[in-house]
Formats: C-alpha cells, structure tokens, sequence
C-alpha cells in the first residue's frame, strides 16, 4: 500500500476503478500516515476521520454502482478556510476557535458532490495573513524537506500536507501568494485560478477583490482534475465568472510548440538569489527546448507591486475583520460591561498580532485625510499593474520567473520585521493584483530545499498553462522528489 | 512620515480593538515602518490615472427578491441561545 502514497490521483483513481483497494481503504492509509507523520509537520487543525470513513464508504458504493465521478472516493485535505458544516473552521484564528459553520462553502459542496472524502482542515496563517505559517493561533505548519524552515504561507499546511504525502490534493486560497509560495516552498504544485473562476462562498474573506480558492497537489495532471470538479459559476457568489463547468484534463496534452514565454527583465534583478536564477534559467531552457519560443518583456511597476498590494489588501482586511464583534459567532470577552467593551476586547483577545496591524494599518489607509495618499493611489497603481499584463500579453501566451526570491527561510527570520516578510511576496502578488491566473511547479533544489517555477497566463487561459506546465513535468522529474527528512515517530 | 502613538490610539478606536497602552509604542514603531515602505508608491505620478477597484470589471449580479435561504440566525448561530429577539442579545454575564 506504501507505494499508493507516490502514485498520481489518476493511478489512484485506476487503483479504486479496478477495485485494487477501496476508498475506504486508501483513506485509512492516509489517516494512519496523518497519525504517525503529522506531529511533524502540523499540517492539520482537525482531522476528519470519522466523517471520511464515511464518505469512504458512500464514494465506494457509487463507485460498485459504476456511478464515479473523476474524484470520486479520492482523499483530500481543505484548507481551514473553507467552511464546512459540522466540522469546524478556524482560519488560523483564536478568534474562530469553536466556530461551526451554518453551511458549507460552494468549493466544499462540490467536492462532496463529486464524492471526494475530506481527511481534514488544514493549518494556514491566521485568516490567510502571512506568508510563513507562523501567524496561525494552532502553531506553525513545518517544511517536511526541513521542519526548522517555514511551509510558506498561508496556505503552509496544505502544502506540506502534499508535501509529505498526508493527502494527494489539497485546496488552498491565494490573495497574494498563498498557493504558490508554500508549493514552491515545499516542492509541490499549486494553481492560483483568474479572479472568478472558483467560488468564494464560503472561502472565509480577507481581501475581496484578490481573493481566489485553487488547487493544490504534487503535479499539474492532478491540479487539472482538482480544478475541473472547482471551478464554475456560482449565483451565491456576485463576483463569479459567468463561464461554466470545465474540462481542464481534456487539454492537457496541447503540445507547447511556437508559444511564445515572456520573461519579465524585472524578475531576475539583484535582489533574487543566484543559485534560484540559475534553477530557472535553466527550466526556461528546457521549455525552449520543447519548441516554445522566448522574449525578453519587462513588467515595469514590478518595484511598487509590493507596497501597493499591503495597502490595498490592509484596507479590504479591515473592511473585511469588522464583521468578528463578538456578538453573533466567534470569540467573545467576558463579562463585558457595554457593547464597545465586548466589540473592543472580543477582538482584543481574538485576534493576533500580525491580523491587528493589518487591521490598522488598513484603517489608516483608509481614514479621511490619508484615503487619496494610500488608498486611491494604490488603486492607481493597480491600474498600471493591469495594463502592464494587457500589454505584455498581446506579444506572449504566458511569462515565466521565480516564485520567490528565495528558498523556504528558517522559523523566525522575518517574525520580528514585517517589511521583510512582505518582500519575500514581490513576484506573486502582481497576479492577485491583475487578477491573473498563475501556476507554480518544482523546478529544482538549492540547499536542499525545493525551488518553485512560476508561469503566469492571461485571463481564463488555464488550460493553455497547465498543458505548459504538463509539458514540462512530462520531461522532468522535480515534482516526483520526496524528502529524505524521517518525519514523525 | 511616521504614525504617532496619538494616530494609533484613534485607528485602534476606530476599528474597535483595545489595546494595551504599554504596546502601543511597538505599533507606532511597527507601523511607522510600514507606513515609509507603503510611501514608495509616491515615487510615481499617477494624476492622470484611473483607479482600479476590481481586477475583472464585470456589471454587478442581482437576482430576484425573493427568499431562498432558510432564516439561519434563529437556531444556527453560536450565540443564538443568547437572542432575545430578531437583532437583541444579550450578554453572557446576563
């Protein structure tokens, strides 16, 4: 059964279809792999495993009706962002640390309907603010090639989740970065979808307009299928792309030949460690040599992609956090002595340190007098950002660059110095910011540690982007390395 | 530019979370800090452009008014066993 654990979703898919195991055996084997291995890495805040027997059980009786979907009776872990009812969601947060959700988000919805069974929640920066893991109220999610670096953030413990096989997919929820750093920090991949494309009913907000749920797993093929059971219109959500369900597997073979790759001049200045320049020169390499073509672009608001994304992502968290006053759900203080008592200290107690300052700092921006300075002028600058991938994209099909300027950094190098921390974001945010959908893959090792490739596409094109990343894990074997690390007892 | 203890003092009020005032020096530091690194967009001149509120401008989706979703405050909230009435609760010291 060891060997189940390394194999594809579509071996795994094949394993259950030709009845070589039964979901309910698959999911025992993974929440026995999350009982041994899991004090490692503290990628979940709760596991399911009664509930995913459960479902086990249900995905195998559709699966002897002959009644299976693509993902049916395949195990999965959900970011604990995602509401679910009867289990609770926490966000990270102290604030939601006995929250039960009335309903279940639409991306929790739909991978019930397709018969997936959910292992658990798994571990994430409090309400998806950081870039570590280490904000999160339940500890930090541990990097399985090096559990004294961070997974990334904030979806860490569904990357290290896949990453040291606890679950063969995964979703997470990216507003700056948040699938694709951890994936590039624990070696796996991770699809941040267009602004729309994945409902956010239910996804527990933070910054509204760059919010975006995706997938995330240990190769492109995988992500491919996560995202077709995804993806879609969703009425309940008023921001939801118009497009229907899709296909993303049926394309995925498109030969890559004469597309045109984009690398952005601006994302291989000094600031990039040079050992991580050279992994990704030579994956562009490799991309040449599988017939597409390359040009140099340039992206020229890339140095003010960061401050612009802070502010504006401060702001809607401000917006955003007002909602937990204590009253209805979440954390609420003792004896309070008036309402602004129980709104103040409710939130005094329920929140972290790093949510506080967002949350002040997106007040700032936001008060009269400094609106036109901070706020406004950062949607200016969003603007540029927008028309710098409208210009780049009527000459290339995708651009291709590192996905952080560095490996997964040690615990608490950045903890104490937020500015830091913010910087480590400088390549993925511009896609929240343009709305872009962009993809991450291993791509080499330096030091030891995975190093994630980022391809960036234009608006909805993700089956044109994960045929090109396909391509690439076709030829490559980056994504099929497991750590050497012993984790667990 | 920096944030004064005086202006975090008002945004803590504003966004209705008390703190401690022995920390507030370290806010007004933390913040000051990414106040400066948040004024490097003020190295552009942006007078003539648009801002951007959204990145897919879309129309906004409306649907009919009518009812599609059970009343969930009544039996399905954390607190409410705590409701007096429609939008009254009381507070746990009651």
């Amino acid at each position: 059964m060891h060997d189940v654990i390394l194999s594809t979703v579509s071996a795994l898919k094949e394993g259950l279809l030709s009845k070589k195991y039964s979901s309910v055996e698959l999911t025992t084997e993974y929440l026995d792999r999350i009982k041994t291995i899991d004090s490692s890495t503290n990628s979940f805040i709760t596991v399911c495993e009664e509930a995913a027997l459960r479902q086990a059980a249900r995905a195998d009786e559709l699966i002897k009706q002959g009644k299976a979907g693509i993902l049916t009776g395949i195990p999965y872990a959900n970011k604990d962002i995602f509401c679910t009812k009867n289990v609770r969601t926490t966000c990270g947060s102290k604030m939601l640390d006995n929250f039960i959700a009335p309903y279940n988000a639409t991306v929790v919805e739909k991978c019930m309907d397709a018969g997936m069974v959910m292992l658990g929640k798994t571990n994430m920066d409090e309400f998806a603010m950081g870039s570590s893991n280490e904000t999160s109220f339940y500890g930090r999610a541990k990097n399985p090639w090096d559990l004294t670096r961070v997974s990334g953030g904030s979806s860490g413990g569904s990357a290290t989740a896949v990453a040291a096989r606890l679950a063969p997919l995964a979703t997470g929820s990216d507003t700056g970065g948040s699938i694709r750093q951890p994936s590039a920090f624990c070696g796996i991949s991770g699809l941040k979808p267009t602004y729309g494309r994945v409902s956010r009913y239910g996804m527990i907000a933070f910054g509204s307009s760059l919010d975006q749920g995706g997938p995330m797993a240990h190769c492109v093929e995988d992500l491919a299928l996560l995202l077709s059971v995804i993806a879609g219109h969703d009425h309940r959500d008023s921001t939801s792309n118009k497009r229907g369900p899709e296909n993303f597997c049926r394309h995925l073979n498109k030969s890559v030949k004469n597309k045109v790759i984009g690398i952005p001049k601006e994302y291989f200045s000094n600031n990039l460690n040079p050992e991580i320049h050279l992994i990704i020169d030579e994956a562009i390499k490799h991309i040449e040599k599988l017939g597409a073509k390359i040009k140099d672009v340039s992206l020229p608001s890339t140095s003010l992609v960061v401050p612009t994304y802070y502010v504006l992502a401060s702001a809607e968290c401000s917006s955003n956090m007002s909602r937990y006053d204590g009253v209805r759900f979440g954390h609420r203080c003792e004896d309070p002595n008036s309402i602004e008592d129980l709104y103040e200290r409710s939130r005094a107690e329920g929140f972290g340190d790093e949510v506080k300052r967002r949350i002040l700092m997106g007040t700032y921006a936001l008060s009269s007098g400094y609106y036109d300075a901070y706020y406004e002028k950062a949607q200016k600058i969003r603007r540029l950002v927008k028309n710098d991938y409208i210009s780049v994209f009527k000459d290339v099909d995708f651009l291709i660059g590192p996905t952080c300027p560095s490996i997964a950094f040690h615990a608490e190098t950045f903890t104490h110095d937020p500015v830091q921390m913010y910087l480590s974001d400088v390549y993925t945010v511009s896609a929240n910011l343009a709305g872009l959908p962009s993809l991450s893959l291993p791509a080499g090792f330096s030091q030891g540690m995975p190093v994630g490739m980022q391809i960036t596409g234009n608006y909805f094109r993700e089956s044109e982007l994960l045929s090109l990343g396909h391509a690439y894990q076709t030829n490559t074997d980056w994504h099929n390395r497991y750590t050497t690390q012993k984790l667990g007892k | 530019m920096s944030i004064s203890s005086k202006n975090v003092e008002e945004m803590a009020r504003l966004a209705r979370i008390s703190i401690n005032s022995k920390d507030i020096p370290s806010y007004s530091e933390q913040l000051s800090k990414i106040l400066n690194f948040m004024n490097e967009m003020q190295s552009i001149d942006t007078d003539t452009i648009e801002p951007l509120a959204h990145p897919i401008e879309e129309v906004n989706a409306t649907r009919a008014d009518v009812v599609t979703e059970a009343d969930i405050r009544q039996n399905e909230h954390q607190y409410a066993n705590h409701m007096l009435d429609d939008f009254l609760y009381r507070s746990q010291s009651d």
